[in-house]
């Protein structure tokens, strides 16, 4: 399973972000990180916790003298832990490699004249992680797991549809809902741009100040609220998957 | 010691598979297990491992509840299932990571059971045919030498001389601390081996019991199995089939009338047959109380 995740990953790349310009690998190599990882993660992980949808498969690893604590902490150390790991390390690598394919490829000299009058550079460092904090989509990535976990293990039949597909159009109704409710909130003469669940947003409306304003949230209640909804939410759901898998009778 | 009290469990709500059951059975034996297609003889068996939770009653095994799942119960108990998932690794990869998990798990016992299997233990359990991942894994069970030891259906998959070793070697590891059960529908195969027998039968209201709970002794005791040339002048004849050069029978054990009729030998696909027939019949002659005999 991790070698057809790094297959994945390699091909998805190749053909997304690193045949493109310098700075278009820049901008679109993080998206690709995110949204790859937004499907693979619920799929690797859905693999993994269906074992104990299978008769079988359950009643060995049920059987094997080990408490359930430790049973459940393989499960979310391979399906969780493993995968970021894995998806990492094979992100720094794939890059790596793409970086340096980019850096060393043989543009045609009408690309090459593009690149100069746009002032775009023919090199580009290697991705760097720390980027991500800037993205707002983290806080839901953290929860893709707890949530495909709890779902492949509370449901045992079409785990897969609603584990991974059903939950991905479910995040994505989130992200629709929240719009529309922020929207509510806000005057008519206001157009809200793209809101991320856990962070501001920002908001169009002519003012002296410009089009243009981006919205906070308010300090420190602000992040109380999103840090305890958010780990309330991830605990529920992992809580969900733990009493399912102490509840499953094979 | 296994103790089921009462025990409630179904599948379905509205369905219950046994409704009251009760059954001890002592360290020391091996016991078999056997009963009519959906008698529930595995869910029996999945209910003492702790995989299946009772819907009422009391599940006991060596002071544990089987479905709290402590490590210190699951540690003395194997269950081999009559169907099973092994991973794709070789033997000897398989008992690296799991015996780890027995305490007393005998390495050379289980070397001496693949070696009287002629299985290797570099050869890939994927690659295996089903009768030989079920022999790895009755000397792996057997190796594990758990108070408890559950096999479901072991002889289905095996080809005749597996099947005597199979016997040889469930009887060279039984001692007087282990419980073994073994679920069959091949009676044939483990007749010399299983004492004493437990047969399930379903009950006037639908739900599953133990029709018969009884030793070898007792059961010829009381029961008489042989072939006669016609039926007349016997005892109360409890089942009775056409065989080459007669009738194979089995009757009521009458020593004040018939002494000539004791001490015969236990036929038990004929006792099957006999306790599904007349189950209120042979719970009186056991003097088991339970639903089957009239008040």
């Amino acid at each position: 399973m991790v070698g057809v995740l790094f297959v994945i990953l390699a091909v998805s790349l190749s053909l997304m972000v690193y045949k493109n310009p310098p700075n278009s690998v820049e901008s679109s190599r993080l998206i690709g990180f995110l949204g790859l990882s937004l499907v693979l993660w619920p799929l690797f992980t859905h693999q993994i916790a269906a074992d104990y949808n299978n008769r079988d498969q359950a009643l060995s690893t049920l059987m094997l003298p080990a408490s359930l604590f430790e049973k459940w902490l393989v499960l979310w150390v391979v399906s969780g832990l493993g995968f970021v790991l894995c998806f990492f390390s094979f992100f720094t690598l794939i890059d790596a490699i793409g970086t340096y394919y980019v850096n060393h490829r043989d543009w045609p000299q009408a690309t090459l004249d593009y690149f100069t009058q746009r002032h775009i550079s023919r090199t580009i460092d290697r991705v760097d992680f720390t980027e991500l904090r800037k993205t707002p989509i983290w806080a839901v990535w953290l929860m893709l797991h707890p949530f495909t976990l709890a779902a492949t293990l509370l449901f045992r039949k079409y785990t897969l549809a609603i584990g991974v597909f059903v939950g991905i159009l479910l995040f994505g109704a989130v992200f629709t809902l929240n719009q529309y409710y922020v929207q509510l909130m806000l005057d008519e003469s206001v157009t809200v741009n793209n809101v991320f669940p856990f962070a501001g947003f920002g908001v169009m409306k002519e003012t002296a100040s410009g089009p243009f304003h981006y919205l906070t949230l308010p300090q420190p209640i602000g992040n109380i609220i999103r840090w305890t909804v958010g780990i309330a939410a991830v605990g529920l759901l992992y809580a969900v998957a733990y009493f399912r898998l102490k509840e499953r009778e094979v | 010691m296994i103790q089921l009290n009462e025990v409630r469990f179904g599948y379905t709500r509205n369905r219950l598979i046994y409704d009251g059951l009760s059954l001890t059975m002592p360290p020391g034996t091996i016991f078999g297990l056997l009963g009519p297609n959906g008698a529930g003889k595995s869910t029996l068996l999945r209910l003492m491992a702790g995989l299946l939770f009772p819907k009422g009653g009391t599940v006991r095994v060596n002071q544990h509840a089987p479905g709290d799942r402590k490590p210190a119960f699951l540690e003395d108990v194997f269950l081999l299932p009559e169907e099973f998932y092994v991973p794709p690794v070789s033997v000897r990869a398989f008992v690296e990571s799991n015996a780890p998990f027995y305490p007393r798990f005998d390495q050379a016992q289980f070397a001496g059971y693949l070696a009287e299997f002629g299985l290797p233990d570099s050869q890939r359990l994927s690659e295996m045919s089903y009768g030989q991942k079920k022999k790895v894994l009755i000397g792996f069970g057997l190796a594990t030498n758990t108070a408890l030891l559950l096999l479901d259906e072991p002889t289905n998959g095996l080809d005749i001389p597996s099947k005597s070793q199979f016997r040889r070697l469930v009887s060279g590891a039984a001692d007087e601390k282990r419980t073994i059960i073994i679920s069959t529908h091949q009676v044939r195969d483990l007749e010399t081996l299983i004492d004493p027998i437990v047969i399930l039968g379903e009950k006037p209201n639908g739900s599953i019991g133990v029709a018969l709970n009884a030793s070898i002794e007792a059961i010829t005791d009381r029961l008489w199995f042989g072939l006669v040339l016609d039926l007349t002048g016997l005892p109360p004849i409890l089942h009775s089939e056409r065989v080459v050069g007669g009738y194979a029978v089995v009757t009521e054990n009458r020593p004040d009338e018939l002494t000539d009729l004791r001490n015969s030998r236990l036929d038990l696909e004929r006792l099957y047959n006999a306790v599904q027939a007349h189950p209120a019949r042979i719970q009186q002659l056991f003097s088991i109380q339970t639903a089957y005999a009239k008040p």
